[in-house]
């Protein structure tokens, strides 16, 4: 009890002294208002914003065009990293490749998508998928290869057949390693989408903030901004439950055997 | 044992009324217990008594619940100069970025003294416990017992004249655990340090102390202060087959496993 | 395995590792050598003006001035996370008392906050290396945090019954325990920083390979366009590489000489 006392009120502290070093800096004009408008105004936005009738289409657009991409890199990646880890000499082969897809700046390619797809919301998916692809990828060779001796010896004195081999063994031990693939996409899928958003002008919260800044309503852009990040916040603490549950699947079946 | 009390550069370092609680839970209560200039005390317990908090508690680590700890008669309030400290986990204690050498000087660094002169003082120590010619190598490269003779080059380098030991060979092979014990010996004899070791070896407490100090209870307090008359000189084979060795040792286990 | 004895390990090595690689550039050059498509241009021009626009200064200047604030940015950002990351780990009230606040901020997408910054500062550096050095701010500070927290109790404690001032063993004790997580955040920040310079001479700018692309794309310049992503890609790659070798090098202590097994220890490589 006394600790979790202590705890909230260390966090009420540090929320009220970050509060105030905010009104501080404005009431001594350190920030320019343009960057960085008052608390308050801040705050009444925050309110304001959701009663707007542009809010809740633009927050559905950035929310379902960013579950789409990690949904679509999941069902390609999650394939593909299996095939790789399994297998030494194709993880090998495509070693270098994937270390160029990986370090690749993925919005680097969207002046390219503009033109060949167009500023649409599918462009936004397609940006979204080739971003989310690699680290599920990555993870799922990972998880995959970490069986990698146990496999060759099920392989060479159980003879098991492939098919329960892939969904007995290496399914079920890839699988925490896909989750956290998945999760890492989850955040970047929402960077991805808000930065589309933002340069090309298309449906979401990158585009509303976009607008406001236009109009000159930081308040406004910074609700927006607040509202991208609760989005990201909320989908990963909604995958940490949904991984729970996986894993705990995972132990009880891992338990059985 | 008189002799070497008088040459000896430590302080007396006395414990009164010690108690020590974490919340609600009472580790240790009312420890009196003395560590002579030059003397070699070991504090024996079943696991989980309340050594080590015993040790922290005495170097200054953590604070008393009551009671003080005085050193050379002052009260002691924070980790003192005069007191060096070897953990078990050799490991987690040498710091694996730095060279052997670097491992010793670096506690001297912290007193601000010259490069060069800590360098020679952490050499002279690393020799001191025969590791000359490791200062270049980095911990891991060295096995448990030579990383644990580091450790122990260490706190003598720091000067400390009293040196507190937790378990410091519980995670070696048998072998090595002998060889070091027996280096320990050596060290107090020439350096004429006192030394405190919190062990749950009782062939170990018994063959190293001049007295062995018994934890026992919940809250632990001293049970027993038994002072073990084997002589200055102990030696692996003739001091562990000596009767009074063997009665020494069954006295400490009748009251532990009681 | 015995029938390609013969053949020196490197050798093997090298061929399994570049094989698919290069078949896929080749693949990609006479794929696209007779292409008509205005989307798809012949590799061969693409990489024709590459060559003349770096030749000619005019990219090589962008890309100097790009690389300059990607560099200005990270370094405020290593600086700054770093050093907080140390302080806020070593002590736990500090530590309980910002979590909160941390993952708010971390949680925002950097990318969001370039309209707003861009529109307010203008188009010159300043706004950039602001935005460049916000994005890899949280990853260097949350790496630095969970290093020092990864550092043994004992190793702490040891280090304070020898009265190490707190100058010492913030960068001699704290700075090198939490050295693998540190490296491996700025890996992260790296590619942060990698895409938020693209991002904010996307929105606005007037030099700049991310310029570049997007000044390309609305002259509908696709060949030059393609250039500069290739650019981008390639250089990418590089930094990334260079960064790994740095890293495994700085790490020799940690890895305990074997810097080859780094690629097995991390999920991220």
């Amino acid at each position: 009890m006394d600790s979790i006392f202590r705890l909230t009120f260390l966090r009420l502290a540090t929320l009220v002294i970050s509060g105030m070093l905010w009104i501080i800096g404005d009431y001594f004009q350190l920030f320019n208002p343009t960057v960085l408008p008052p608390i308050q105004e801040v705050g009444s936005a925050l309110i304001a914003v959701l009663a707007m009738p542009e809010f809740l289409p633009a927050f559905m657009a950035t929310l379902l065009d960013s579950l789409k991409g990690v949904i679509y890199a999941t069902l390609i990646a999650v394939p593909a990293g299996i095939i790789i880890g399994m297998f030494p000499a194709i993880e090998k082969a495509t070693r270098i490749l994937l270390d160029f897809g990986r370090s690749f700046p993925v919005v680097a390619l969207m002046p390219i998508f503009v033109l060949i797809i167009g500023a649409t919301s599918q462009m936004k998916v397609v940006m979204v998928t080739i971003a989310c692809f690699f680290p599920i990828l990555l993870q799922t060779i990972y998880g995959a290869r970490r069986l990698e001796p146990t496999i060759m010896d099920t392989v060479h004195s159980y003879r098991i057949p492939f098919y329960l081999r892939f969904s007995k063994v290496i399914l079920p031990s890839a699988l925490p390693f896909i989750s956290t693939g998945i999760k890492i996409a989850i955040s970047i899928s929402i960077l991805v989408s808000v930065s589309t958003e933002i340069i090309n002008q298309i449906d979401g919260l990158g585009a509303q903030i976009n607008l406001s800044r236009t109009f000159n309503e930081v308040d406004i852009a910074y609700a927006y901004v607040i509202y991208a990040g609760l989005l990201g916040v909320a989908l990963t603490t909604i995958w940490d439950q949904i991984d729970a549950v996986i894993l705990r699947w995972h132990r009880l079946a891992s338990r059985e055997n | 044992m008189t002799d070497t009390n008088n040459k000896s550069l430590a302080k007396q370092m006395q414990v009164q009324n010690l108690a020590k609680s974490y919340g609600d839970t009472e580790i240790l209560s009312n420890i009196n217990l003395s560590l002579e200039p030059g003397e070699f005390i070991c504090i024996v317990g079943p696991s989980g008594v309340g050594k080590t908090t015993l040790l922290r508690s005495l170097s200054g680590l953590t604070s008393l619940s009551a009671g003080k700890v005085m050193v050379g008669g002052e009260e002691m309030k924070s980790p003192l100069a005069e007191i060096g400290l070897v953990f078990q986990d050799y490991r987690g204690s040498l710091m694996p970025w730095m060279k052997t050498l670097e491992n010793v000087a670096f506690p001297l660094r912290g007193k601000g003294i010259k490069k060069a002169e800590r360098n020679n003082k952490a050499a002279q120590c690393l020799a001191d416990v025969g590791l000359d010619g490791a200062e270049n190598s980095y911990p891991w490269e060295l096995s448990g017992g030579m990383q644990q003779r580091v450790a122990i080059a260490r706190a003598l380098a720091y000067d400390a004249h009293i040196l507190l030991m937790d378990e410091p060979f519980g995670s070696l092979d048998a072998q090595t655990r002998l060889s070091l014990e027996d280096l320990v010996l050596n060290l107090r004899k020439k350096l004429r340090i006192s030394i405190m070791v919190v062990t749950h070896d009782i062939d170990e407490a018994v063959y190293m102390a001049d007295r062995v100090i018994v934890l026992s209870g919940k809250p632990a307090t001293v049970i027993d202060n038994i002072e073990i008359e084997l002589g200055s000189e102990r030696n692996q084979i003739s001091t562990k087959s000596d009767p009074r060795f063997v009665e020494y040792r069954n006295r400490v286990l009748n009251l532990i496993m009681s | 395995m015995k029938a390609v004895n013969f053949l020196p390990q490197w050798l093997i090595n090298i061929i399994s590792l570049w094989t698919l690689p290069v078949l896929v550039v080749v693949l990609w050059w006479f794929v696209s050598a007779d292409s008509s498509s205005f989307f798809f241009p012949p590799l061969k021009n693409i990489l024709a003006v590459l060559y003349r626009d770096l030749a000619s200064g005019l990219l090589t200047s962008y890309l100097l001035v790009s690389l300059t604030n990607m560099c200005i940015g990270l370094a405020y950002a290593i600086v700054l996370g770093v050093l907080c990351g140390l302080i806020i780990g070593e002590f736990r009230a500090l530590r309980e008392a910002t979590s909160p606040l941390i993952n708010f901020f971390r949680s925002i997408p950097p990318a969001a906050i370039v309209p707003i910054v861009i529109v307010a500062m203008g188009t010159d550096s300043a706004p950039k290396i602001l935005i460049i050095a916000l994005a890899c701010f949280w990853p260097n500070l949350l790496n630095t945090i969970d290093g020092v927290r990864s550092i043994p109790v004992q190793m702490l404690e040891t280090n304070k019954a020898f009265r190490i001032p707190f100058h010492l063993m913030l960068w001699r004790v704290l700075l090198m325990g939490a050295l693998p997580q540190i490296l491996a955040g700025i890996r992260i920040a790296l590619a942060a920083a990698l895409v938020l310079m693209v991002i904010s001479e996307f929105f606005g700018a007037s030099e700049g390979v991310g310029f570049y692309i997007r000044d390309k794309k609305e002259t509908f310049a696709m060949t030059e366009a393609w250039a500069g992503t290739v650019l981008v890609g390639i250089f990418g790659y590089i930094l990334s590489t260079v960064f790994l070798k740095i890293e495994s090098w700085l790490l020799g202590w940690y890895f305990q000489k074997t810097p080859k097994e780094l690629r097995k220890l991390d999920p991220a490589k």
